[in-house]
This record gives C-alpha cells, sequence and structure tokens, in this order.
C-alpha cells in the first residue's frame, strides 16, 4: 500500500485541521447560521446611545474614539471617526450601522448597497435630541427603552429651563480649542445647552454651516463675553486651558476679569446620552 | 499580478474574512457580483481602480512630457487634478443634494463636475502655456503649473471656509486621494475610460516621442502636430477627470514613472523606451501605495496620496541630487 493510514504523523496533522476547520466555521456568522442583531457605531457618541439602549452585547464594531463606557475598547475596531474603513465594517457582516452627522454620502450609500441599514443621530439641536432618541430606538428594535431615555433627556431640559428663569442671563464663549481658538457658535448644540442654564453665546451669529467657527483675538476682544467656558479631558489639560485663560484675560486687560469654568470635556462636547450628568452638573452650578 | 493576489489577500479584514467568502457556497460570479457585503468584492473594486487610474496616470504623465518637452509635465503638476478636485468640491458645498444623487442609478453626478474641471484646467493650461512658452521657453510650464495650482489651493481654501461640518470627511477623501468607494457597475463604466486612455497613449507613443524633439522635427517626420495635440488634449482631459472621479487627487505618478523606467532599466534603452512597461510600473506602483494605505496604520485607514507623495518625493529628490552631481 502507498500510504498507512496507521502512521501517527498523519493523525495528528488531520485533528490540527480538523479543529482549526471547526473553529473556523464556528467564528464565521455566516456559517454559523447567526442571525442576529449586529451594530457597528462609527462615532463615540452613536457607541454611548447604543449602550444606553441596552444593545452592548449586540455590538460588534466601534471606531478607535469609542472609549466609553471602558469595555467597548475591547471590540472589534473599524477606523477612525470621520475615517472609517468600509472593508473592516463589511467584514463585520452589520445589521445595522449607526453614525452621526458627517457620514459622506458615498460611503452610507456604500453601507446600505451591502444589506446593511444606517441610521444617523442628527445631533444639531438639542430640542430635537429625544425625538431622534425614540427614533434611534424604533430603528433598532428597543422603542420602549428609547422613550425612556428620552423623557429623562426632556425632564433635564425643563429642570435646567426651570433655572434659567431664576438669574439674570450671563454671555459666555465656549471654546472648544484654544490655540488656535475654536468656539461654539449659537447654531451649536453646546451653546443651547448653556443657554437653557443661563449663559447666552456672546459670539455673533454665524452662517449655519459653521457650528464652531476659528475667532481671532480680535473677535473676542469684541464679544464682550463675561463667562469662558473651556473643555478638558484631563487635570493636564485643565491646567493648560486656566493658564491660557489667564494669558488671555492679561492680554485683554480688562478692569474686571473675565468668569472662567472648565467642564469634563467628553460629557459635555459628546452628543451622547452623558449630556444628562452634564445637564445634572450644570442644575447645581451658579453663573 | 502578485501584488494584485496580495492586495485581493491582505486588507483590514483578516485573511480568514477571504477564506470564508470563497469557502461559504458562493458557487457562481453572479452569486458573488450580487454580494455587495463581500470584502473579497470589495478589495477587487480597490485593485482594478487602483491599477488602472496607475495606469492611465502614468501614460497620461508621459504622454504630457513627451508633448510639452519638459520632463516636469504630469496632469497633478500642471493643475489639471487641481481643477476637478476644486469643480468637484464646490460642487459638494454649493449643491449638496445634488452631489449625492446618481444619474441612472449608477453614475455619480459629482463625475459632470470632475469632467468639467479638469477641461476648464486644460484650457487654462493651454492658453497659458502657448503664450508664456514663447517667452521663456518649456521649463515655463512648471512656473505655470505652480501657478495655477496656486490659485486652485487659494479657491479650494475659500470652499473650505464654507464648509459645512458634515462633508469635511467627504472633502478630504477627494483632496488627499482615495481610492473612491465605488460599487462595481462604478468600476464597469469608470475603469475602461482609463484604460483606453492609458491604450491610446501608449499607441500615440511613437508620434508623441518624435514630439519630444521638437515640433519641427516631428513635423519634418511626418506628424501632424496639431491634430497629434488635440487628440492628446482630449484624451488627458478624460484621463485625469476619470482619475480623480477613481481615486481623487492622487498626485506624483506621472511625474515619478516616467523617471522611475528610465532609472530602473537604465541599461536597455529598448526596454525603458517601452510606453507599456511605464504603464506596468503605474498600475503597480498604485496598487502597492493602496496596499500600504489599507494595511499599515489599519483599521486607519490613510489617504494613498500621502503614500504616493512619501515615496515619490525621495526618489524626486535624489534624482534631482544626481543630475546636480553629475552637472
Amino acid at each position: 500500500m502507498l500510504f498507512k493510514f496507521s502512521r501517527p504523523w498523519f493523525w495528528q496533522f488531520f485533528i490540527r485541521v480538523s479543529i482549526l476547520f471547526l473553529v473556523m466555521m464556528c467564528a464565521s456568522p455566516s456559517w454559523a447560521g447567526i442571525s442576529q442583531q449586529r451594530i457597528v457605531s462609527l462615532a463615540p457618541s452613536a457607541t454611548e446611545w447604543i449602550v444606553a439602549l441596552g444593545l452592548e452585547n449586540s455590538l460588534y464594531g466601534v471606531t478607535e474614539q469609542c472609549d466609553f463606557p471602558p469595555r467597548v475598547s475591547g471590540k472589534s475596531k473599524v477606523g477612525a471617526f470621520m475615517r472609517v474603513s468600509v472593508e473592516r465594517v463589511l467584514a463585520l457582516k452589520p445589521t445595522d450601522i449607526v453614525a452621526v452627522d458627517g457620514l459622506p454620502a458615498a460611503l452610507k450609500q456604500r453601507f446600505t448597497e451591502s444589506g446593511a441599514r444606517v441610521h444617523l443621530f442628527h445631533a444639531g439641536n438639542l430640542q430635537s435630541f429625544p425625538q431622534e432618541i425614540s427614533r434611534l430606538g424604533q430603528n433598532l428594535g428597543v422603542a420602549d427603552r428609547a422613550n425612556l431615555l428620552a423623557e429623562s433627556f426632556r425632564g433635564g431640559l425643563r429642570g435646567l429651563a426651570q433655572k434659567k428663569s431664576k438669574g439674570a442671563l450671563r454671555r459666555g464663549l465656549f471654546f472648544v480649542n484654544l490655540n488656535p481658538m475654536f468656539v461654539a457658535s449659537s447654531a451649536a448644540w453646546l451653546s443651547e445647552l448653556f443657554e437653557f442654564a443661563g449663559v447666552a453665546n456672546a459670539l455673533a451669529p454665524t452662517p449655519h454651516a459653521d457650528l464652531f467657527p476659528r475667532i481671532s483675538f480680535e473677535a473676542l476682544a469684541m464679544s464682550k463675553a463675561d463667562l469662558w467656558v473651556g473643555f478638558a479631558r484631563d487635570a493636564r489639560e485643565k491646567e493648560q486651558i486656566n493658564s491660557s485663560f489667564s494669558q488671555l484675560n492679561l492680554k485683554l486687560s480688562r478692569g474686571n476679569k473675565v468668569k472662567t469654568r472648565i467642564y469634563p470635556a467628553d460629557e459635555f462636547q459628546r452628543p451622547g446620552p452623558r449630556l444628562l450628568e452634564a445637564m445634572r452638573q450644570l442644575q447645581g452650578e451658579e453663573f | 499580478m502578485f501584488f494584485a493576489l496580495l492586495a485581493l489577500m491582505f486588507g483590514p479584514a483578516t485573511p480568514l474574512n477571504v477564506w470564508f467568502e470563497l469557502l461559504s457556497g458562493k458557487r457562481n460570479w453572479l452569486d458573488f457580483l450580487s454580494d455587495n457585503s463581500s470584502v473579497l468584492k470589495l478589495r477587487l473594486v480597490h485593485v482594478i481602480l487602483s491599477i488602472t487610474t496607475g495606469m492611465a496616470l502614468s501614460a497620461a504623465g508621459r504622454a504630457m512630457q513627451q508633448l510639452m518637452q519638459n520632463p516636469l509635465a504630469d496632469p497633478h503638476v500642471v493643475g489639471l487634478s487641481a481643477g476637478s478636485t476644486s469643480a468637484v468640491l464646490l460642487t459638494i458645498v454649493l449643491f449638496p443634494a445634488y452631489s449625492a444623487t446618481l444619474l441612472w442609478d449608477v453614475f455619480p453626478a459629482l463625475w459632470i463636475s470632475a469632467a468639467l474641471g479638469s477641461f476648464i484646467a486644460l484650457i487654462l493650461v493651454q492658453v497659458v502655456f502657448q503664450r508664456v512658452v514663447r517667452r521663456w521657453g518649456v521649463a515655463s510650464l512648471a512656473l505655470v503649473g505652480l501657478l495655477l495650482n496656486a490659485s486652485f489651493s487659494a479657491f479650494l481654501m475659500l470652499i473650505f471656509a464654507r464648509l459645512s461640518p458634515d462633508s469635511l470627511a467627504e472633502v478630504q477623501a477627494w483632496t488627499l486621494g482615495s481610492i473612491q468607494p465605488h460599487g462595481l457597475f462604478q468600476v464597469v463604466l469608470i475603469a475602461p475610460v482609463l484604460l483606453l486612455g492609458a491604450l491610446a497613449f501608449v499607441v500615440l507613443d511613437k508620434e508623441l516621442k518624435l514630439m519630444s524633439f521638437g515640433v519641427e522635427f516631428a513635423s519634418s517626420h511626418g506628424v501632424n502636430v496639431r491634430r497629434l495635440r488635440q487628440k492628446s488634449l482630449v484624451i488627458l482631459m478624460l484621463v485625469s477627470a476619470a482619475a480623480v472621479c477613481a481615486a481623487g487627487s492622487v498626485g506624483f505618478i506621472g511625474l515619478l514613472i516616467p523617471h522611475l523606467t528610465r532609472r530602473l532599466f537604465f541599461r536597455s534603452a529598448w526596454l525603458w523606451a517601452r510606453p507599456w512597461l511605464n504603464v506596468l510600473l503605474g498600475g503597480g506602483f498604485l496598487l502597492i501605495a493602496d496596499l500600504c494605505s489599507r494595511t499599515l496604520t489599519s483599521p486607519l485607514e490613510l489617504p494613498v496620496g500621502v503614500y504616493t507623495a512619501l515615496f515619490s518625493a525621495p526618489f524626486l529628490m535624489a534624482v534631482l541630487l544626481r543630475k546636480e552631481r553629475v552637472a
């Protein structure tokens, strides 16, 4: 006989190949016949909404910037926010893709063609957030939970509005970056959030398209703001922003120094469910 | 072929994904072509677009260098790509709804803007160059290109100022050069234009080579210079518009590849004079650059233009320094 099956190396090889083959079969959703919901998030705030809606177990892909809650960082990465790897997304065989405004039309079309449902969360206006939450939840099949979340969001806004009526309106500038200076325009939801808390945007209205315009030192001096708000990710950044604010105050050389406040960046700048915590924090503030 | 296979097997997704697809029971080609969630199909689109775009751009670069008797000519250097990109971005900013539409469900409306932009830039180059060349000679082409590129860049800055954050990612993909996420239908439309453009330049190469010795020399050898110029310019316009549609504004290929061919095969004049070798090298170069852009920083995909510039600039610098030493 040309080949003997009794040879041990043959059986060792056969068993190893079989195990590898079985692992590959189980790892592939199309082979294992899994037809469950598979969600891919293309933005950090979208990831936070998905987790808040209780769909963490169905979340299969996130971006490099998705870091909250910390346990999602273990999920498959599909690229960066605004720079997504189409191949990585398609390899995860998603049934639903959740993104925010800014997803290029060509990419949206490409994902839709692949058979996935693409849901965009429009974070333009703070008052429209509850409807957006409900719509997203309805599309992802968790309408009840989404309605509860939307209701708590409305409650948070109402709480802020009550506080606003008590005090006088301050004029503030909301810096998303200090060097160069980028601030939130009155059309941005970040500005709206502070307006609910009693701080009006001191920046003159800009074209609607520009939500976070760059401003010059001259524009800063002209704004006549009596409150500057910065956002920091950690203690080091907070220190840097504080020092930048002090330098700006010195340069402006006004009699009264402009008041400054620094808030946690991710809670305030991401249009996600942690905005509820931001609202609670603002309710306890005196400007 | 080797690099094409490599590009099909490797990418941001694991090679296992491709094996699963190959083994997952898609027995005929029709099943494969109709499956839009296929990773292998996506890679196939990338491979086809990068090879054809590289081929067309390298052929266009060589043709421009011969036609304008200037070793610095290239659709990117003279501003054709910048013209196309500016027109595309202007459309995205002014008509966002139009920019997202498909004509007859397959043809992105932005392609018309790209072709128009390329046409306008070509006319500008032609008009300015013809007037300047009499006074300053053929070396002035680089200056004309520099001025046109500077004008288009300034124009792009104006567009950026009016840009909504929603369009930022899309605009970056066009300006820095990225293989666009087209479907197979779009590839079927655009790849033949690029391939035929490259082929046309290969066919015209004999006459274009005579042109590189001067207009009088070409005329004395029976070349109809006027007609050759017209033909070449129309093909150039189509090729640069199609290349922008396929991969945005990818630079350096038309400039680098003809020089690289000469350097690589300097021992055999017969080899480096072959236009098809230049075309094949161009296709291979963009394929490798695209493979790098998809894998080296995975899952982050950097624009392919970053890698073409990264590979090309040091090589061209070395060529310049070597010429300096020889001089």
